[in-house]
């Protein structure tokens, strides 16, 4: 159950951060065009997980909802950051790559 | 180029060595302490007067205020821009506080 | 500097974060070990067989005698009875500092032969006393309303950024940047955690900052006692022991038939009654409902249940804080929450430092506090390993062996304050740095093959342990300090 909330926060933190021009910023990312259509998802998401999280046990719904929260920042936090440095590398290369096909 | 005398920057000077505002905020961050200190004490003095009867319960209701005043009051008094208004908000707090310790039948 | 309010917060959440944050760490890193207090008592006593038969109630009659020897002595015993969490019967008692246990045989009742150690419930003490009593717990309560100050004035200066920067960590940017990263994600994504375990931990010991008396009557009562000597005060009369305590198995169904079954959780002994109270796995409403017996003959004393919206609401702080409602997995959250707000306050004072270095580096106030931090950030983890390695090491037949694993534990933080306040008046704090973080790195990665080598019985292939956990949590903190060391 747990693991299960941590997917779903984690879903709804990805679609935020898409949303987060800061965020994209530091990926080198395009807004997606398809955001547009997970906006009703994005606002579904939260009281989804907390509905599990009652589902599961009502008396202690509300610290697993926000526990797993913090846990699914944390990993989306950890993978952006991942994400970001890879673009990074990968820009990188790409623009060495063409200053030296300009070169020759 | 005429240049207001108000408008010229000068550091402050006091004994030869620099005012900076953190000098004053030491002194002024320990008398929000003294007062928002002694408030919190008698808010868990008062809980015993104005609180539950049952004294257990009236212990922890002003226990509970206590620790939450603390640093919403301390925040508040040492926030504001005026550091007397500071001042007098956590004072007037304290006075309400002892007030119900004292008047409260 | 202007005076704003942001400058004035961002001043005052510096210094009242770095006093405090070095205590708080501490508070942190032993708060999220003494989660799994009781699964670290199992890893300190590797005799006991990882799996044990089902329990039967007859064998309570067992820990009988060991119960009558601890009450003659004076102590409060009382015995755990066996859960998911933990399969043996348990007779324990508090030492003054932690719950020294002896576990039982739970089909049988015969006591097992398993070393003496402080167990887990050490790093439980030193979470809210440091181990230094009333004194230890005051200044522990003080650091909680500190904490909460920081907090306030922390949002107040990150109000803009709240959102937009709540998933924002960039490691590869420049060294201040990536580290006011870390602090700040750690800080905002686990606020509500962090938020809650402030406010309930201050409140709970507020007893010793604001007690329900006046100040002034209180200093009245000193000098007035201090006055006449308490020597020819009438001692009290030693309440008899019973000779004999009636079985136990029809008094813990006489309990269930009240409480609920499955619901008993502890079975307390004092002179006069025998309290059968609740579990505390049963929810995070801690109740600690009870029902008592009489010891000479069995029968129902009393039903105790305290009533009220506000004992509730106290009951609900106190659950959330000792998380023994949880299961595993939300024990692990508790366990990564925990670890986080030591991030949290360990980049901070790292920031702390960083920022300040070029200004008043030279400073010999600087170098005592950069020296204090090294023992405090790697120190004391440090300590928390070598009182596991002294817990495998040191003789079985060592008299006051609890006492002496804590001792170990002290020594090396110590030894670890001296050495990185040495390295630091020295002016080569990185160097300070590196060799504690090499030492924890050490200590850390050869656990596991001293654990391979002391544990009784040891098998590759078996189900996840406890032991197989602690021993990975310790690989992951000598990778983390391997990899931290590396790149000073």
């Amino acid at each position: 159950m747990i693991a299960l909330c941590i997917f779903l926060w984690s879903l709804f933190l990805l679609l935020q951060a898409c949303h987060e021009p800061k965020m994209l910023r530091f990926a080198r990312l395009q807004k997606p065009a398809w955001l547009q259509r997970t906006r009703a998802l994005r606002f579904v998401l939260p009281p989804m997980v907390l509905g599990v999280c009652v589902a599961e046990r009502a008396s202690t719904a509300i610290p697993v909802w926000v526990a797993t929260f913090s846990v699914a920042a944390l990993l989306v936090a950890l993978g952006w950051a991942g994400l970001a440095r890879y673009r990074e590398l990968l820009l990188t290369t790409a623009e060495v790559r063409a200053a030296a096909l300009r070169k020759e | 180029m005429t240049v207001k005398a108000s408008t010229v920057v000068r550091p402050r000077r006091s004994g030869g060595r620099m005012s900076s505002p953190a000098h004053r905020w030491i002194w002024r961050a320990v008398a929000v302490f003294v007062l928002v200190w002694m408030a919190a004490h008698f808010i868990t003095l008062g809980a015993l007067k104005w609180g539950p009867s049952v004294r257990h319960d009236a212990t922890v209701l002003g226990q509970m205020i206590a620790v939450a005043a603390f640093p919403l009051l301390f925040l508040l008094a040492f926030g504001t821009r005026n550091p007397l208004r500071g001042g007098i908000i956590a004072g007037a707090v304290g006075v309400v506080a002892l007030l119900a310790v004292l008047l409260h039948s | 500097m202007q005076d704003t309010l942001r400058t004035r917060m961002g001043w005052l959440h510096a210094w009242v974060g770095f006093a405090a944050g070095l205590l708080l760490f501490c508070v942190f890193t032993s708060g999220c070990l003494a989660v799994f207090d009781t699964e670290l008592t199992r890893w300190l006593q590797p005799e006991a067989p990882p799996q044990t038969a089902a329990f039967s109630p007859r064998s309570l009659d067992h820990v009988l005698p060991a119960v009558h020897d601890l009450l003659a002595q004076g102590e409060k015993p009382f015995v755990t009875l066996p859960s998911a969490r933990d399969p043996y019967l348990r007779l324990e008692h508090h030492d003054g500092h932690e719950f020294l246990t002896v576990p039982y045989n739970p089909q049988t009742g015969e006591r097992l032969n398993v070393r003496a150690t402080a167990g887990g419930t050490f790093f439980y003490d030193l979470h809210y006393t440091m181990r230094s009593g009333v004194y230890g717990e005051t200044v522990v309560a003080f650091a909680g309303l500190a904490l909460l100050l920081t907090i306030g004035s922390g949002i107040i200066i990150h109000l803009k950024g709240l959102v937009s920067d709540l998933m924002l960590l960039r490691p590869f940017a420049a060294r201040l940047r990536a580290w006011l990263d870390v602090h700040v994600v750690a800080a905002v994504v686990f606020l509500p955690f962090i938020l809650l375990m402030a406010y309930s931990g201050t409140f709970i010991r507020a007893r010793t900052l604001f007690p329900p008396v006046s100040y002034l009557a209180s200093l009245e009562n000193a000098f007035r006692v201090s006055a006449p000597s308490a020597a020819h005060r009438p001692e009290k009369p030693a309440v008899p022991i019973p000779e004999a305590f009636p079985p136990l198995a029809p008094l813990v169904a006489e309990a269930e038939r009240t409480i609920g079954a499955g619901q008993t959780g502890y079975i307390l002994f004092q002179p006069q009654t025998i309290l059968v109270s609740r579990t505390d796995s049963s929810g995070p409403l801690l109740t600690r409902e009870h029902v008592d017996f009489s010891p000479v003959d069995g029968h129902v004393l009393r039903h105790v249940l305290l009533p009220g919206a506000i004992t509730h609401t106290e009951q609900v702080l106190k659950g959330l804080h000792y998380a023994r409602w949880t299961g595993v997995g939300m024990r692990w959250l508790y366990f990564l929450s925990g670890a986080m707000g030591a991030v949290m306050f360990a980049s901070g004072s790292i920031i702390f430092l960083m920022k300040r270095r070029r200004q008043s580096g030279e400073r010999i106030m600087f170098r005592i506090a950069e020296g204090l931090a090294i023992g405090s950030v790697v120190g004391l983890p440090m300590g928390a390993l070598a009182f596991f390695w002294a817990n495998r090491l040191l003789p079985i037949s060592l008299p006051d062996r609890p006492l002496a694993e804590g001792h170990v534990f002290l020594a090396v933080w110590v030894l670890s304050v001296v050495s990185g306040m040495a390295w630091s008046l020295l002016g080569r704090p990185l160097q300070g740095w590196k060799i504690q973080l090499f030492c924890l790195g050490g200590l850390g990665f050869f656990l596991t093959p001293l654990d391979l080598a002391t544990r009784p019985g040891v098998a590759f292939f078996h189900v996840p342990t406890v032991f197989a956990a602690t021993d990975l949590v310790a690989l992951f903190l000598a990778f983390v300090s391997f990899q931290m060391a590396r790149r000073l």
